[in-house]
């Protein structure tokens, strides 16, 4: 009776030669494919580690100070004006806990007047600084490079003490 | 661009002339100052009302009031289930001594027309109102007529006894630049209403405010500067009552159904500028927009089943959303 040759899914299966030959095969294209994935997760891993050492992670004190310093890169007085206000506000958000971005200049010196870590001088001082901020960034009117200095100075100060928890 | 002298001093002059004209309209209304003041806002920013409070709370008298000392006629309907579009625009009468049909106007024809409780009318009289209040104008049997300027409708509402009403369609509720809520005034308050009633008929108010002063007023509000980063302002704010998770609010989830329409940015900008010009400023700032801001949203909002099940109001959905946005 003459033999048949193997085929079909049942028959290759007992086949001694196939067996053998694949399953070697097999396993070296597996190990092949682990060795890559473990190379490639290492790879990204470093990759990831140097990025993160390049740009580290700011704290919002942080944040501000970047803010602040990069003042003198902006030549509207608007601009200059935004990144002031915002701060202050950040600033004082941070250290009161309450929603001080949110707060409008009428607020913000409500809230001062009925917090008694701030002394009179300051809630003068940053009345006058928020009416201001309000004329610069609302009117439009004209904020002379004497008062723009002053109040970078002033805000700058006042957020170093508070970053540092001391009384205003 | 900077602000001009003459348009600050120009502004100053108005405000003051707001407090004079509100100072009229306290020798008849005890109390209730931020009614009539933003009664006043609606006549100048031509915007109706919507004036939501229980009975007796003087609701009827402030917008009397307003009148008289506007020179301005006022008409009163009686808004009730059984009334007719014809009762409030007019009609046409067969006249058979000329054989001919005749104009009978309706009470609309007039500057403030108090459509007291609005929502006991049914709703083709309501719908009837809607040309008049968004085109200024009505149509009687095929004819258009126009309003006389300035027109309002200044509707009231009873917050309880629902039944056999019509709540207003969203549609119309948005047509109204404000909704306010009146409210009881304090017991000096109160002292003072009983002791002017007891004292007689009230004397006539002056005539502080005419037609010319109110078109004064209004090319004011025109010039008043709105800057962009405090449009953006009103546009995130309304924005934030369609889509409370897009701006991270915390325990927005779920209460709001609707949204404010784009006609509430348009009235909450018109109303800021108004409110700017009865502070005497040439230009708009955030607590203006804040100041203002419940009156213009609080019906253009539509609460969820949860929120309402929670008992949360619009309200207190608006100073969430105003606690939350930042200002420019």
């Amino acid at each position: 009776m003459p033999s048949k040759s193997p085929h079909g899914i049942f028959e290759l299966a007992p086949s001694r030669t196939l067996g053998l030959t694949s399953s070697l095969f097999y396993a070296a294209c597996g190990l092949l494919l682990f060795a890559l994935a473990v190379s490639v997760y290492f790879y990204w891993r470093s990759k990831n580690k140097s990025t993160a050492q390049t740009q580290p992670v700011l704290t919002p004190w942080e944040q501000i100070q970047l803010q602040l310093q990069r003042l003198g890169e902006l030549s509207s007085p608007t601009e200059s004006m935004t990144v002031l206000n915002h701060s202050l506000r950040r600033g004082m958000e941070l250290r009161l806990k309450e929603p001080y971005t949110a707060f409008t200049s009428a607020e913000i010196l409500t809230h001062l007047q009925m917090n008694s870590q701030f002394s009179s001088d300051f809630q003068a001082e940053c009345a006058e600084f928020l009416k201001t901020a309000d004329r610069v960034l609302f009117a439009y009117q004209p904020y002379e490079e004497e008062e723009r200095v002053r109040w970078q100075k002033q805000v700058a100060q006042w957020l170093e003490r508070m970053r540092e928890g001391q009384t205003l | 661009m900077p602000i001009q002298e003459d348009l600050q001093t120009q502004m100053e002059a108005a405000a003051e002339q707001a407090k004079r004209i509100l100072a009229t309209m306290a020798e008849r209304v005890v109390g209730q100052n931020v009614v009539m003041e933003r009664l006043l806002m609606g006549l100048i920013g031509q915007g109706h009302i919507l004036l939501e409070g229980l009975p007796g709370l003087a609701k009827t008298t402030a917008v009397k009031a307003l009148g008289e000392c506007s020179d301005l006629q006022v008409n009163r309907v009686q808004f009730t289930p059984d009334l007719l579009p014809a009762d409030v625009v007019g009609t046409q009468i067969f006249d058979p001594r000329l054989s001919e049909f005749k104009l009978k106007k309706g009470p609309i024809f007039t500057n403030l027309l108090i459509a007291d409780e609005i929502n006991r009318a049914p709703a083709k009289v309501q719908s009837a109102l809607l040309e008049a209040m968004q085109e200024r104008q009505v149509t009687i049997a095929d004819e258009t007529y126009a309003l006389p300027k300035p027109f309002l409708v200044l509707a009231t509402q009873n917050p309880i006894e629902q039944e056999g009403t019509y709540p207003l369609p969203e549609a119309q509720l948005d047509r109204f630049f404000f909704k306010l809520k009146v409210d009881y005034g304090t017991p000096e308050e109160e002292m003072k209403v009983v002791e002017r009633m007891a004292s007689g008929d009230p004397r006539p108010l002056a005539k502080v405010l005419n037609p010319r002063e109110i078109e004064h007023f209004q090319t004011l509000v025109q010039h008043i500067h709105v800057a962009e980063n405090i449009r953006k302002y009103i546009v995130d704010i309304v924005f934030a009552t369609r889509r409370p998770e897009a701006y991270k609010i915390q325990r927005m989830q779920g209460l709001i159904r609707v949204g404010a329409s784009p006609r509430a940015s348009i009235n909450l900008e018109r109303a800021a500028r108004l409110n700017a010009l009865f502070q005497g400023r040439s230009y708009v700032i955030p607590q203006d927009v804040k100041d203002i801001a419940e009156d213009v949203l609080r019906h253009r909002i539509i609460p969820s089943f949860e929120a309402e099940a929670e008992n949360i109001s619009t309200e207190d959905m608006i100073v969430r959303i105003l606690a939350h946005i930042p200002v420019p």
